[in-house]
Protein backbone atom coordinates (compact mmCIF):
# COMPACT_ATOMS: atom_id res chain seq x y z
CA UNK A 1 0.00 0.00 0.00
CA UNK A 2 2.84 2.13 0.97
CA UNK A 3 4.10 1.81 -2.65
CA UNK A 4 1.35 2.23 -4.20
CA UNK A 5 1.19 5.95 -2.67
CA UNK A 6 5.20 6.45 -2.98
CA UNK A 7 4.48 5.77 -6.71
CA UNK A 8 1.29 8.43 -6.73
CA UNK A 9 3.46 10.94 -5.43
CA UNK A 10 6.77 10.49 -7.61
CA UNK A 11 3.84 10.32 -10.80
CA UNK A 12 2.45 13.44 -11.71
CA UNK A 13 -1.59 13.44 -10.76
CA UNK A 14 -1.28 13.87 -14.94
CA UNK A 15 0.48 11.76 -16.07
CA UNK A 16 -2.06 8.91 -14.57
CA UNK A 17 -4.01 9.80 -17.83
CA UNK A 18 -1.76 8.44 -20.04
CA UNK A 19 -1.56 4.80 -20.83
CA UNK A 20 2.22 4.42 -19.99
CA UNK A 21 4.27 6.52 -17.37
CA UNK A 22 7.63 5.94 -15.93
CA UNK A 23 8.96 7.28 -12.41
CA UNK A 24 12.36 7.14 -10.09
CA UNK A 25 12.50 6.53 -6.56
CA UNK A 26 14.48 9.23 -6.26
CA UNK A 27 16.20 11.80 -8.43
CA UNK A 28 19.44 11.95 -6.58
CA UNK A 29 20.87 7.87 -6.46
CA UNK A 30 23.78 7.17 -4.70
CA UNK A 31 26.19 4.11 -4.96
CA UNK A 32 29.11 3.03 -2.86
CA UNK A 33 31.94 0.33 -3.11
CA UNK A 34 31.05 -2.99 -3.00
CA UNK A 35 27.32 -2.15 -3.88
CA UNK A 36 25.26 -5.36 -4.48
CA UNK A 37 22.04 -3.78 -2.55
CA UNK A 38 19.10 -2.22 -4.71
CA UNK A 39 19.61 1.79 -4.90
CA UNK A 40 17.18 2.99 -6.89
CA UNK A 41 13.99 1.61 -7.77
CA UNK A 42 11.69 2.00 -11.75
CA UNK A 43 8.34 2.48 -11.23
CA UNK A 44 5.69 1.78 -13.69
CA UNK A 45 2.28 2.14 -15.02
CA UNK A 46 1.14 0.50 -18.76
CA UNK A 47 -2.64 -0.17 -19.37
CA UNK A 48 -1.59 -1.28 -23.27
CA UNK A 49 -0.67 -5.08 -24.39
CA UNK A 50 2.70 -5.75 -25.87
CA UNK A 51 6.02 -5.71 -24.77
CA UNK A 52 8.00 -3.25 -21.97
CA UNK A 53 11.56 -2.68 -22.51
CA UNK A 54 13.34 -0.47 -19.71
CA UNK A 55 16.47 1.24 -20.71
CA UNK A 56 18.98 3.05 -18.43
CA UNK A 57 21.27 5.18 -19.93
CA UNK A 58 24.45 6.93 -18.47
CA UNK A 59 26.31 9.92 -19.48
CA UNK A 60 28.72 10.02 -22.51
CA UNK A 61 32.19 8.34 -22.34
CA UNK A 62 34.98 8.96 -25.31
CA UNK A 63 37.65 6.10 -25.19
CA UNK A 64 40.29 4.22 -26.38
CA UNK A 65 39.93 0.70 -27.03
CA UNK A 66 42.85 -1.98 -26.63
CA UNK A 67 43.54 -5.46 -27.38
CA UNK A 68 46.01 -7.97 -26.47
CA UNK A 69 48.40 -8.40 -28.58
CA UNK A 70 51.82 -10.52 -28.97
CA UNK A 71 54.90 -9.22 -30.15
CA UNK A 72 57.95 -11.50 -30.11
CA UNK A 73 56.85 -13.85 -27.40
CA UNK A 74 55.83 -10.57 -25.21
CA UNK A 75 52.32 -9.61 -24.49
CA UNK A 76 51.42 -6.25 -24.92
CA UNK A 77 48.25 -4.02 -25.67
CA UNK A 78 46.95 -2.81 -29.07
CA UNK A 79 45.15 0.56 -29.69
CA UNK A 80 42.09 -0.86 -31.70
CA UNK A 81 39.65 2.69 -32.28
CA UNK A 82 38.37 5.43 -30.53
CA UNK A 83 34.86 5.51 -29.45
CA UNK A 84 31.74 7.51 -27.91
CA UNK A 85 28.91 6.07 -26.12
CA UNK A 86 26.61 5.94 -23.48
CA UNK A 87 29.22 5.03 -20.44
CA UNK A 88 26.32 2.89 -19.13
CA UNK A 89 23.82 0.66 -21.03
CA UNK A 90 21.48 -1.64 -18.78
CA UNK A 91 18.05 -2.99 -21.00
CA UNK A 92 15.33 -5.45 -19.49
CA UNK A 93 12.33 -6.69 -21.33
CA UNK A 94 9.55 -8.05 -19.59
CA UNK A 95 9.32 -10.67 -22.24
CA UNK A 96 11.59 -12.57 -24.72
CA UNK A 97 11.00 -12.41 -28.13
CA UNK A 98 13.40 -12.67 -31.35
CA UNK A 99 12.42 -9.12 -32.21
CA UNK A 100 12.98 -7.14 -28.66
CA UNK A 101 16.50 -8.88 -28.63
CA UNK A 102 17.54 -7.69 -32.36
CA UNK A 103 15.99 -4.30 -31.62
CA UNK A 104 18.11 -4.27 -28.49
CA UNK A 105 21.29 -5.22 -30.02
CA UNK A 106 20.60 -2.57 -32.86
CA UNK A 107 20.21 0.06 -30.89
CA UNK A 108 23.37 -0.89 -28.40
CA UNK A 109 25.28 -0.67 -31.59
CA UNK A 110 23.80 2.02 -32.84
CA UNK A 111 24.59 4.36 -30.40
CA UNK A 112 28.06 3.38 -29.86
CA UNK A 113 30.23 5.99 -32.49
CA UNK A 114 33.55 4.88 -33.56
CA UNK A 115 35.82 7.85 -34.93
CA UNK A 116 36.74 7.09 -38.74
CA UNK A 117 35.66 4.00 -40.30
CA UNK A 118 32.45 2.03 -38.76
CA UNK A 119 33.56 -1.99 -37.62
CA UNK A 120 31.37 -4.14 -36.23
CA UNK A 121 33.71 -6.38 -34.59
CA UNK A 122 35.52 -3.62 -32.89
CA UNK A 123 31.93 -2.50 -31.58
CA UNK A 124 31.31 -6.19 -30.35
CA UNK A 125 34.41 -5.73 -28.80
CA UNK A 126 33.93 -3.36 -26.65
CA UNK A 127 30.55 -4.25 -25.40
CA UNK A 128 32.05 -7.81 -24.34
CA UNK A 129 34.65 -5.32 -22.33
CA UNK A 130 31.63 -3.63 -20.73
CA UNK A 131 29.39 -6.45 -20.39
CA UNK A 132 32.12 -7.87 -17.97
CA UNK A 133 32.53 -4.91 -16.18
CA UNK A 134 28.48 -4.75 -15.63
CA UNK A 135 28.34 -1.52 -17.32
CA UNK A 136 26.19 -3.11 -20.26
CA UNK A 137 23.46 -5.18 -19.95
CA UNK A 138 20.58 -6.59 -21.78
CA UNK A 139 18.65 -8.87 -19.70
CA UNK A 140 14.62 -10.34 -19.63
CA UNK A 141 13.68 -8.91 -15.82
CA UNK A 142 10.88 -9.27 -14.25
CA UNK A 143 8.69 -6.64 -13.71
CA UNK A 144 7.00 -6.67 -10.39
CA UNK A 145 3.69 -5.67 -9.17
CA UNK A 146 3.25 -3.04 -6.67
CA UNK A 147 0.03 -4.25 -6.02
CA UNK A 148 -1.75 -7.34 -7.06
CA UNK A 149 -5.17 -6.21 -7.39
CA UNK A 150 -4.05 -3.54 -10.14
CA UNK A 151 -1.83 -5.20 -12.63
CA UNK A 152 -0.95 -1.94 -14.61
CA UNK A 153 1.24 -1.26 -11.46
CA UNK A 154 4.99 -2.36 -11.48
CA UNK A 155 8.33 -1.95 -9.87
CA UNK A 156 11.69 -2.78 -11.14
CA UNK A 157 14.43 -2.98 -8.35
CA UNK A 158 17.98 -2.33 -9.98
CA UNK A 159 21.38 -2.29 -8.40
CA UNK A 160 23.60 0.77 -10.04
CA UNK A 161 27.40 -0.39 -9.43
CA UNK A 162 30.12 1.55 -7.98
CA UNK A 163 32.20 1.61 -11.28
CA UNK A 164 29.21 2.86 -13.46
CA UNK A 165 30.39 7.20 -13.85
CA UNK A 166 28.74 9.83 -12.02
CA UNK A 167 26.58 12.09 -13.58
CA UNK A 168 22.89 12.32 -14.98
CA UNK A 169 20.89 8.87 -16.14
CA UNK A 170 17.56 8.67 -18.35
CA UNK A 171 15.61 6.35 -17.77
CA UNK A 172 13.03 5.71 -20.56
CA UNK A 173 9.95 2.96 -20.42
CA UNK A 174 8.81 1.59 -24.02
CA UNK A 175 5.91 -0.22 -24.59
CA UNK A 176 6.23 -2.26 -28.42
CA UNK A 177 3.89 -4.49 -30.12
CA UNK A 178 4.91 -8.16 -30.98
CA UNK A 179 5.87 -6.86 -34.55
CA UNK A 180 8.59 -5.24 -32.61
CA UNK A 181 7.36 -1.63 -33.53
CA UNK A 182 7.37 1.00 -31.00
CA UNK A 183 3.50 2.24 -29.70
CA UNK A 184 4.58 4.76 -26.63
CA UNK A 185 8.03 6.09 -24.81
CA UNK A 186 8.34 7.90 -21.57
CA UNK A 187 11.48 9.20 -20.23
CA UNK A 188 13.01 10.13 -16.47
CA UNK A 189 16.30 11.01 -15.21
CA UNK A 190 18.42 10.77 -12.13
CA UNK A 191 21.71 11.86 -11.03
CA UNK A 192 24.04 9.18 -10.35
CA UNK A 193 26.44 10.05 -7.22
CA UNK A 194 28.97 8.29 -5.44
CA UNK A 195 29.78 8.65 -1.56
CA UNK A 196 33.19 8.83 0.04
CA UNK A 197 36.01 10.32 0.09
CA UNK A 198 37.08 7.93 -3.04
CA UNK A 199 34.22 9.36 -5.02
CA UNK A 200 35.30 13.17 -4.32
CA UNK A 201 39.24 12.44 -5.28
CA UNK A 202 38.21 11.27 -8.20
CA UNK A 203 35.87 13.60 -9.33
CA UNK A 204 38.24 16.72 -8.22
CA UNK A 205 41.35 14.65 -10.44
CA UNK A 206 39.23 14.65 -13.64
CA UNK A 207 37.09 17.49 -13.46
CA UNK A 208 40.43 19.78 -11.60
CA UNK A 209 43.18 18.05 -13.36
CA UNK A 210 45.84 20.96 -12.60
CA UNK A 211 44.94 22.14 -9.36
CA UNK A 212 44.96 18.42 -8.06
CA UNK A 213 48.04 17.96 -9.84
CA UNK A 214 49.09 21.39 -7.48
CA UNK A 215 47.72 19.97 -4.61
CA UNK A 216 48.95 17.07 -4.84
CA UNK A 217 52.54 18.36 -5.42
CA UNK A 218 51.78 21.19 -2.09
CA UNK A 219 51.15 18.09 -0.46
CA UNK A 220 53.86 16.32 -0.93
CA UNK A 221 56.44 19.07 -0.38
CA UNK A 222 54.78 19.88 3.32
CA UNK A 223 54.65 16.04 3.88
CA UNK A 224 58.77 16.32 3.05
CA UNK A 225 59.35 19.27 5.25
CA UNK A 226 57.41 18.45 8.17
CA UNK A 227 58.53 14.51 8.34
CA UNK A 228 62.85 15.85 8.22
CA UNK A 229 61.40 18.65 11.13
CA UNK A 230 59.93 15.54 13.38
CA UNK A 231 62.90 13.29 12.94
CA UNK A 232 65.47 16.66 13.29
CA UNK A 233 63.70 16.85 16.72
CA UNK A 234 63.16 13.09 17.75
CA UNK A 235 66.70 12.37 16.38
CA UNK B 1 38.08 -3.92 6.74
CA UNK B 2 41.91 -2.83 5.66
CA UNK B 3 41.24 -2.72 2.23
CA UNK B 4 40.37 0.49 -0.01
CA UNK B 5 39.53 0.87 -3.51
CA UNK B 6 42.32 3.43 -4.53
CA UNK B 7 40.05 6.24 -6.38
CA UNK B 8 41.95 6.88 -9.22
CA UNK B 9 44.28 3.27 -10.16
CA UNK B 10 40.20 1.67 -9.82
CA UNK B 11 41.90 -0.94 -7.58
CA UNK B 12 40.95 -2.56 -4.59
CA UNK B 13 44.12 -2.56 -1.99
CA UNK B 14 45.36 -3.66 1.69
CA UNK B 15 46.29 -0.32 3.25
CA UNK B 16 48.27 -2.21 5.65
CA UNK B 17 50.34 -4.39 2.64
CA UNK B 18 51.12 -0.76 0.84
CA UNK B 19 51.92 0.67 3.95
CA UNK B 20 54.46 -2.72 4.42
CA UNK B 21 56.01 -2.04 1.07
CA UNK B 22 56.39 1.71 1.44
CA UNK B 23 58.40 0.96 4.66
CA UNK B 24 60.42 -1.92 2.99
CA UNK B 25 61.56 0.33 0.27
CA UNK B 26 61.66 3.36 2.71
CA UNK B 27 63.95 1.36 4.84
CA UNK B 28 66.07 0.23 1.48
CA UNK B 29 66.53 3.41 0.57
CA UNK B 30 67.71 4.82 3.98
CA UNK B 31 69.89 1.61 4.16
CA UNK B 32 71.28 1.80 1.10
CA UNK B 33 71.49 5.91 0.56
CA UNK B 34 69.17 5.52 -2.94
CA UNK B 35 66.36 7.28 -3.85
CA UNK B 36 63.80 3.97 -4.19
CA UNK B 37 61.71 5.02 -7.13
CA UNK B 38 63.52 2.37 -9.29
CA UNK B 39 62.18 -0.27 -6.48
CA UNK B 40 58.91 1.13 -5.58
CA UNK B 41 57.56 1.18 -9.18
CA UNK B 42 57.97 -2.67 -9.94
CA UNK B 43 56.56 -3.11 -6.41
CA UNK B 44 53.67 -1.34 -7.00
CA UNK B 45 52.90 -2.63 -10.62
CA UNK B 46 53.52 -6.37 -8.89
CA UNK B 47 50.96 -5.53 -6.40
CA UNK B 48 48.62 -4.95 -9.16
CA UNK B 49 48.38 -1.05 -9.27
CA UNK B 50 48.03 -0.35 -12.82
CA UNK B 51 51.72 0.71 -14.37
CA UNK B 52 50.67 3.93 -15.51
CA UNK B 53 48.86 5.26 -11.97
CA UNK B 54 52.31 3.81 -10.31
CA UNK B 55 54.59 5.60 -12.36
CA UNK B 56 52.70 8.75 -11.61
CA UNK B 57 51.96 8.38 -8.03
CA UNK B 58 55.33 7.36 -7.00
CA UNK B 59 56.85 10.33 -8.49
CA UNK B 60 54.69 12.13 -5.84
CA UNK B 61 56.21 9.82 -3.16
CA UNK B 62 59.92 10.90 -4.61
CA UNK B 63 59.12 14.75 -4.68
CA UNK B 64 58.64 14.13 -0.24
CA UNK B 65 61.32 12.46 0.62
CA UNK B 66 63.49 14.89 -1.89
CA UNK B 67 62.36 17.57 -0.63
CA UNK B 68 62.95 16.02 2.71
CA UNK B 69 66.67 15.27 1.70
CA UNK B 70 67.10 18.24 -0.61
CA UNK B 71 66.53 20.92 2.57
CA UNK B 72 68.80 19.13 4.68
CA UNK B 73 71.53 19.03 2.46
CA UNK B 74 71.02 22.77 1.47
CA UNK B 75 71.53 23.79 5.36
CA UNK B 76 74.82 21.99 5.04
CA UNK B 77 75.67 23.82 1.75
CA UNK B 78 75.82 20.78 -0.09
CA UNK B 79 74.03 22.00 -3.00
CA UNK B 80 75.79 23.81 -6.19
CA UNK B 81 73.01 26.20 -7.11
CA UNK B 82 74.88 27.13 -10.56
CA UNK B 83 75.00 23.70 -11.66
CA UNK B 84 71.09 23.02 -10.41
CA UNK B 85 70.00 25.70 -12.56
CA UNK B 86 71.37 24.04 -15.48
CA UNK B 87 70.27 20.76 -14.58
CA UNK B 88 66.99 21.98 -14.09
CA UNK B 89 66.35 23.58 -17.30
CA UNK B 90 67.35 20.16 -19.47
CA UNK B 91 65.02 18.47 -16.09
CA UNK B 92 62.11 20.20 -16.73
CA UNK B 93 62.43 20.26 -20.44
CA UNK B 94 62.90 16.61 -20.50
CA UNK B 95 60.55 15.83 -18.17
CA UNK B 96 57.98 18.04 -19.77
CA UNK B 97 58.19 16.02 -23.06
CA UNK B 98 58.22 12.88 -21.30
CA UNK B 99 55.03 13.54 -19.80
CA UNK B 100 53.51 14.45 -23.58
CA UNK B 101 55.41 10.85 -24.75
CA UNK B 102 53.69 9.16 -21.75
CA UNK B 103 50.29 10.17 -22.98
CA UNK B 104 51.11 9.29 -26.46
CA UNK B 105 52.27 5.71 -25.76
CA UNK B 106 49.29 5.34 -22.83
CA UNK B 107 46.49 5.82 -25.99
CA UNK B 108 48.55 3.88 -28.13
CA UNK B 109 48.77 0.81 -25.78
CA UNK B 110 51.86 0.53 -25.30
CA UNK B 111 52.97 2.28 -22.07
CA UNK B 112 53.00 -0.68 -20.03
CA UNK B 113 55.29 -2.61 -21.75
CA UNK B 114 57.62 0.59 -22.29
CA UNK B 115 57.62 1.38 -18.52
CA UNK B 116 58.75 -2.46 -18.40
CA UNK B 117 61.32 -2.83 -20.78
CA UNK B 118 62.65 0.57 -19.49
CA UNK B 119 62.94 -0.90 -15.89
CA UNK B 120 63.87 -4.27 -16.93
CA UNK B 121 67.11 -2.34 -18.88
CA UNK B 122 67.67 -0.16 -16.45
CA UNK B 123 67.87 -2.50 -13.77
CA UNK B 124 70.27 -5.25 -15.42
CA UNK B 125 72.57 -2.50 -16.57
CA UNK B 126 72.81 -0.81 -12.61
CA UNK B 127 72.18 -4.19 -11.12
CA UNK B 128 75.36 -5.90 -13.03
CA UNK B 129 77.73 -3.13 -12.55
CA UNK B 130 76.64 -3.02 -9.24
CA UNK B 131 77.38 -6.69 -8.58
CA UNK B 132 80.45 -6.61 -10.62
CA UNK B 133 82.07 -3.12 -8.22
CA UNK B 134 81.07 -4.70 -5.37
CA UNK B 135 82.28 -8.04 -5.95
CA UNK B 136 85.79 -6.48 -7.05
CA UNK B 137 85.78 -4.14 -4.12
CA UNK B 138 85.25 -7.15 -1.76
CA UNK B 139 87.54 -9.35 -3.75
CA UNK B 140 90.32 -6.42 -3.44
CA UNK B 141 90.21 -6.22 0.24
CA UNK B 142 93.41 -4.55 1.74
CA UNK B 143 95.19 -4.11 -1.53
CA UNK B 144 96.10 -0.35 -2.58
CA UNK B 145 94.51 1.03 -5.64
CA UNK B 146 96.39 2.02 -8.83
CA UNK B 147 96.20 5.71 -9.26
CA UNK B 148 94.23 6.68 -12.81
CA UNK B 149 95.36 9.64 -14.45
CA UNK B 150 92.53 11.42 -16.57
CA UNK B 151 92.61 11.81 -19.97
CA UNK B 152 90.90 15.16 -21.15
CA UNK B 153 88.05 13.58 -23.80
CA UNK B 154 85.60 15.28 -26.11
CA UNK B 155 83.49 16.59 -23.00
CA UNK B 156 86.37 19.39 -22.94
CA UNK B 157 85.68 20.73 -25.95
CA UNK B 158 82.04 21.12 -26.17
CA UNK B 159 81.18 25.38 -26.30
CA UNK B 160 79.56 27.22 -24.07
CA UNK B 161 82.15 27.22 -21.59
CA UNK B 162 81.14 28.17 -17.70
CA UNK B 163 83.12 28.60 -14.38
CA UNK B 164 81.10 26.73 -11.62
CA UNK B 165 82.85 28.39 -8.73
CA UNK B 166 81.07 26.50 -5.59
CA UNK B 167 82.59 23.15 -7.16
CA UNK B 168 85.41 25.32 -9.05
CA UNK B 169 84.72 23.34 -12.31
CA UNK B 170 84.98 24.74 -15.94
CA UNK B 171 82.92 22.69 -18.20
CA UNK B 172 80.26 23.81 -21.20
CA UNK B 173 76.82 24.29 -19.98
CA UNK B 174 75.52 21.46 -22.24
CA UNK B 175 76.56 18.96 -20.30
CA UNK B 176 74.10 19.45 -17.50
CA UNK B 177 71.34 20.72 -19.79
CA UNK B 178 72.04 17.20 -21.43
CA UNK B 179 72.37 15.21 -18.23
CA UNK B 180 68.98 16.59 -16.79
CA UNK B 181 67.32 16.26 -20.46
CA UNK B 182 67.98 12.46 -19.98
CA UNK B 183 67.23 12.18 -16.49
CA UNK B 184 64.00 14.41 -16.72
CA UNK B 185 62.92 12.43 -19.72
CA UNK B 186 63.04 8.64 -17.61
CA UNK B 187 61.57 10.21 -14.59
CA UNK B 188 58.57 10.87 -16.56
CA UNK B 189 58.80 7.96 -18.15
CA UNK B 190 59.68 5.82 -15.28
CA UNK B 191 58.49 6.99 -12.34
CA UNK B 192 61.77 7.52 -10.33
CA UNK B 193 63.74 10.73 -9.19
CA UNK B 194 66.84 9.32 -11.43
CA UNK B 195 69.33 9.70 -8.49
CA UNK B 196 71.14 6.38 -9.76
CA UNK B 197 72.06 8.60 -12.86
CA UNK B 198 72.47 12.00 -11.81
CA UNK B 199 75.15 11.30 -8.94
CA UNK B 200 77.75 9.44 -10.97
CA UNK B 201 77.27 11.32 -13.96
CA UNK B 202 78.04 14.54 -11.83
CA UNK B 203 80.73 12.61 -10.46
CA UNK B 204 82.56 11.37 -13.32
CA UNK B 205 81.43 13.41 -15.87
CA UNK B 206 81.47 17.03 -14.14
CA UNK B 207 84.41 16.09 -11.28
CA UNK B 208 81.75 17.25 -8.74
CA UNK B 209 82.67 16.09 -5.11
CA UNK B 210 80.19 13.45 -3.88
CA UNK B 211 78.35 15.22 -1.31
CA UNK B 212 78.13 18.57 -3.24
CA UNK B 213 76.78 15.84 -6.26
CA UNK B 214 73.90 14.26 -3.95
CA UNK B 215 72.75 17.59 -2.54
CA UNK B 216 72.89 19.02 -6.20
CA UNK B 217 70.64 16.24 -7.57
CA UNK B 218 68.23 16.22 -4.87
CA UNK B 219 67.51 19.51 -5.91
CA UNK B 220 66.87 19.23 -9.34
CA UNK B 221 64.71 15.85 -8.54
CA UNK B 222 62.26 18.33 -5.89
CA UNK B 223 61.49 20.21 -8.98
CA UNK B 224 61.58 17.99 -11.72
CA UNK B 225 59.04 15.61 -9.90
CA UNK B 226 57.05 18.34 -8.82
CA UNK B 227 57.10 18.80 -12.71
CA UNK B 228 55.82 15.29 -13.11
CA UNK B 229 53.53 15.48 -10.69
CA UNK B 230 51.29 18.31 -11.57
CA UNK B 231 51.83 17.20 -15.45
CA UNK B 232 50.82 13.51 -15.09
CA UNK B 233 47.66 14.74 -13.16
CA UNK B 234 46.62 17.26 -15.45
CA UNK B 235 46.78 15.15 -18.58
CA UNK B 236 47.09 11.55 -17.61
CA UNK B 237 45.38 11.82 -14.72
CA UNK B 238 47.87 9.16 -13.02
CA UNK B 239 48.12 10.21 -9.91
CA UNK B 240 46.52 8.80 -7.35
CA UNK B 241 46.75 11.26 -3.82
CA UNK B 242 45.10 8.47 -1.35
CA UNK B 243 48.21 6.00 -2.46
CA UNK B 244 50.83 8.49 -2.62
CA UNK B 245 49.83 9.68 0.89
CA UNK B 246 50.05 6.01 2.75
CA UNK B 247 53.40 5.55 0.62
CA UNK B 248 54.79 8.98 1.84
CA UNK B 249 53.97 8.12 5.32
CA UNK B 250 55.99 4.10 5.44
CA UNK B 251 58.34 5.68 3.26
CA UNK B 252 59.60 8.33 5.44
CA UNK B 253 59.51 6.18 8.45
CA UNK B 254 60.98 3.55 6.84
CA UNK B 255 63.76 5.90 5.24
CA UNK B 256 64.95 6.79 8.85
CA UNK B 257 65.05 3.87 10.50
CA UNK B 258 67.10 2.29 7.44
CA UNK B 259 69.70 5.20 7.95
CA UNK B 260 70.39 3.88 11.38
CA UNK B 261 70.79 0.66 10.76
CA UNK B 262 73.57 1.49 7.40
CA UNK B 263 75.85 2.75 9.71
CA UNK B 264 76.13 -1.26 11.34
CA UNK B 265 76.36 -2.84 8.41
CA UNK B 266 79.76 -2.21 5.71
CA UNK B 267 78.94 -1.09 2.83
CA UNK B 268 80.46 -3.50 -0.05
CA UNK B 269 77.99 -6.02 1.67
CA UNK B 270 75.10 -3.67 1.27
CA UNK B 271 75.99 -3.29 -2.10
CA UNK B 272 75.92 -6.87 -3.24
CA UNK B 273 72.74 -7.55 -1.31
CA UNK B 274 71.20 -4.15 -3.28
CA UNK B 275 72.51 -5.61 -6.18
CA UNK B 276 70.96 -8.87 -5.98
CA UNK B 277 67.92 -7.07 -5.21
CA UNK B 278 67.99 -5.00 -7.93
CA UNK B 279 68.57 -8.09 -10.52
CA UNK B 280 65.64 -9.80 -9.01
CA UNK B 281 63.14 -7.22 -9.70
CA UNK B 282 64.43 -7.36 -13.28
CA UNK B 283 63.90 -10.94 -13.52
CA UNK B 284 60.50 -11.04 -12.19
CA UNK B 285 59.64 -7.69 -15.01
CA UNK B 286 60.79 -10.14 -17.55
CA UNK B 287 58.80 -13.16 -16.74
CA UNK B 288 55.90 -11.10 -16.27
CA UNK B 289 55.98 -9.83 -20.03
CA UNK B 290 55.55 -13.29 -20.65
CA UNK B 291 52.39 -14.17 -19.14
CA UNK B 292 49.00 -13.50 -21.25
CA UNK B 293 46.34 -10.65 -19.79
CA UNK B 294 43.69 -12.40 -18.36
CA UNK B 295 41.10 -10.29 -20.65
CA UNK B 296 41.34 -9.56 -24.47
CA UNK B 297 40.31 -6.15 -24.18
CA UNK B 298 40.79 -2.96 -21.97
CA UNK B 299 39.38 0.48 -22.29
CA UNK B 300 40.95 3.63 -21.77
CA UNK B 301 38.38 6.37 -20.59
CA UNK B 302 39.82 9.79 -22.25
CA UNK B 303 36.70 12.25 -21.21
CA UNK B 304 32.80 11.30 -19.23
CA UNK B 305 30.31 14.15 -20.28
CA UNK B 306 28.60 14.67 -16.64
Amino acid sequence: MIKVIIFLFLIPFGALSKTLSVAVSSDKVLTKPKQDEVNVTIFGYNERPGSLILKIIGPQQKVILQNKKKIFGVWTWSKTGEFTYPAFYHFYSNKSSEKIDFKIQKEMFDNIKLQGKDNDNLKKDLIQNKESAGLFSREKKKFFLVNKSNPNFFQIPLTIPYSAPTGEYTVILQNIESTGELKDSVKKYFNLEKQGLNSFVYYFAHKFSFLYGMLSAILAILFGLGAGYLFRKLI
Amino acid sequence: MTSILLPIAQVEINIILILIAGLGVGFLSGLFGVGGGFLMTPLLIFLGIPPATAVGTEANQILGSSVSGGVAHGRRGNIDYEIGLFLLIGGIFGSTVGVVFFRLMRDAGKIDLLISLLYIAFLTIIGSLMLYESSKTLMQKGKIPKLVKRKRNFIHSLPLKFKFRKSMIYISILIPIFIGLFVGLLSALMGVGGGFILVPAMIYLLRMKTIAAIGTSLFQICFVTANIVILQATYNQSVDLILAIILLIGGVIGAQLGSKYSMKIKGEYLRVCLASLVLLVSLKMSVDLLNEPSTDSRIIIQETSS
